[in-house]
């Protein structure tokens, strides 16, 4: 088993459920996205078991969610973790719990996104003044996503009931008045929108789009 | 399912829930023709080829298969009266076809859901049913002459020109321009049948869309004297009759009292002698009147 490998195994049998994906930027460098909730237990058994060391953190403003990739080496591999911060919350554990050198990749991220890193024992900002703190942040995107506003009714109602209208009651008088048959669609079938909703979860629909499945809403 | 033509009937989102004068005409057609039509369970949006596939190729592809794979299980061909939802099937086989990563992904999500990759589904749109399986001399043969009045202006939608080969984009825009004469209506040439309706367009820029493209459009049929614009997609039937109130409203700009529109499978059903309350035609958003006051 390559080393590769025997990371990547370890990872999925440690993380279980919280091991999102793996990825390939190209052959030879992996990318794991793991849940927020499990960050320092992924580095962690990188770091101890693995002797890996971090390189630097990315973050990326994709609208809705942050990225932050934390690129490892590894004795000759880069192997990077992934992880999403949701917007709407902006915070993440620091990693300078297991390794003290994330601080000044994470301050400067702080400063140029917004995102709290919790437990961080040095806060303060790091490359830029400290009046801009919270209110002048440079690469930090207002929320939103990819759907328009003009497009979300029509993404919301798809998401909602696998159709793209809601059936108005004077259609549906319409419909009663000319004997036309029951609309059999996922409107009216909640095993079928089930199906909808799995396959939505299975190719990432909801994340691309900012989904709240709670409030059955945009995020933005 | 017997020696009669059957299809799965893909009425889509617009018909059933804004347009159910379409579905209404549309059974009472396929029933006179003898061909026999059968509703799926449990269909979604097909999804729609402009937003949906945009916004993420897979998901796009995967509920276009899902669909297909509902229909595959009917042992039926799937028939559309929607050039949207025609434009999506067709891509999504072509796709499934010869794009092997998304077919790998899409049987990904199918197997989560205990469905299969459709693998034979057929497809037809409602204009290729009534030209190649009735026909047109079998619709001019049961078509009265109380059509003979009325002026059309065809508009066959950008879907309509889908084809598998460059040769045959005009093929589908000439059945609907045949099926329209075998009615007894008569067609008037105004001029710019292939300019888009601008339904597409709104997604981007709503003034654009009613302008530039819709109004630019109408005016045509206007100057060409339509008594009425006939389409095969219920979108572009959305964008005629919406987007006329839309530019009264807006920006002032009036045709008239407003220039109707119909589906084909209405002016079929009204060819053929069926009662324009019998299918509904009254229930549409713009005036009718002008249809029913050229009925002979």
């Amino acid at each position: 088993m390559s080393q590769e490998a025997e990371i990547i195994e370890k990872l999925r049998g440690e993380l279980g459920e919280n091991f999102i994906e793996e990825s390939r930027i190209r052959p030879n460098r992996p990318v794991v996205t793991v849940q927020r909730d499990v960050l320092i237990q992924a580095l962690r058994l990188l770091v101890e078991v693995f002797n890996a060391r971090l390189c630097t953190i990315t973050a990326v403003d994709d609208g809705v969610d942050f990225e932050l990739i934390y690129h490892m080496s590894i004795k000759g591999l880069v192997m990077s973790i992934k992880v999403f911060v949701p917007k709407e919350e902006s915070e993440v554990a620091s990693a300078t719990s297991v390794i003290p050198g994330a601080a000044s990749a994470e301050r400067e991220i702080w400063d140029l996104f917004k995102i709290k890193f919790q437990g961080l024992s040095d806060p303060r900002p790091l490359i830029v003044p400290y009046e801009w703190r919270d209110v002048k942040v440079p690469l930090r995107k207002p929320m939103g996503g990819l759907v328009s506003e003009y497009q979300k009714p029509t993404v919301e109602t798809l998401m909602q009931q696998g159709q793209v209208f809601t059936m108005p009651s004077t259609v549906k008088g319409h419909r009663e008045n000319f004997k036309l048959p029951e609309v059999k669609t996922t409107m009216t079938r909640p095993e079928a929108l089930k199906e909808i909703h799995e396959i939505t979860e299975e190719v990432g629909f909801d994340r691309r789009i900012g989904y709240d499945w709670a409030r059955k809403r945009l995020r933005y | 399912m017997g020696s009669r033509r059957e299809y799965a009937i893909f009425w889509g989102c617009w018909v059933p829930s804004r347009q159910p004068s379409v579905e209404a005409a549309c059974r009472r057609v396929l029933d006179r023709f003898g061909i026999g039509v059968h509703d799926m369970e449990g269909v979604s949006c097909c999804p729609d080829p402009v937003v949906t596939e945009r916004l993420q190729r897979e998901m796009w592809l995967s509920l276009a298969a899902r669909n297909l794979s509902i229909a595959e299980n009917m042992g039926v061909e799937m028939a559309t009266v929607c050039n949207g939802c025609y434009e999506t099937f067709f891509e999504a086989i072509e796709t499934l076809r010869t794009n092997e990563r998304l077919r790998g992904r899409v049987e990904k999500a199918l197997t989560r859901i205990g469905k299969t990759l459709p693998a034979k589904t057929g497809l037809r749109h409602i204009v290729e049913i009534l030209s190649q399986d009735v026909g047109v001399e079998e619709i001019a043969r049961l078509s009265s002459n109380r059509l003979s009045k009325l002026n059309v202006a065809v508009h066959p939608g950008c879907h309509l020109y889908r084809a598998k080969s460059r040769e045959g984009i005009q093929e589908k825009p000439k059945m609907l321009e045949e099926i329209v004469a075998a009615t007894g209506a008569k067609t008037v040439d105004y001029g710019i049948p292939r300019f888009c309706c601008g339904y597409p367009h709104r997604v981007v820029e709503e003034e654009f869309s009613l302008k530039m493209m819709l109004a630019q459009k109408l005016q045509k049929v206007w100057e060409a004297g339509a008594d009425c614009v006939v389409v095969s997609c219920p979108a572009c039937n959305i964008q005629f009759e919406f987007g006329q109130l839309e530019l009264k409203r807006k920006y002032n700009i009036t045709f008239g009292e407003g220039i109707p529109v119909m589906h084909i499978v209405e002016l079929v059903a009204l060819g053929l002698g069926i009662k324009p309350e019998e299918f509904g035609l009254q229930t549409h958003r713009g005036p009718t009147s002008n249809i029913i006051s050229k009925l002979v």
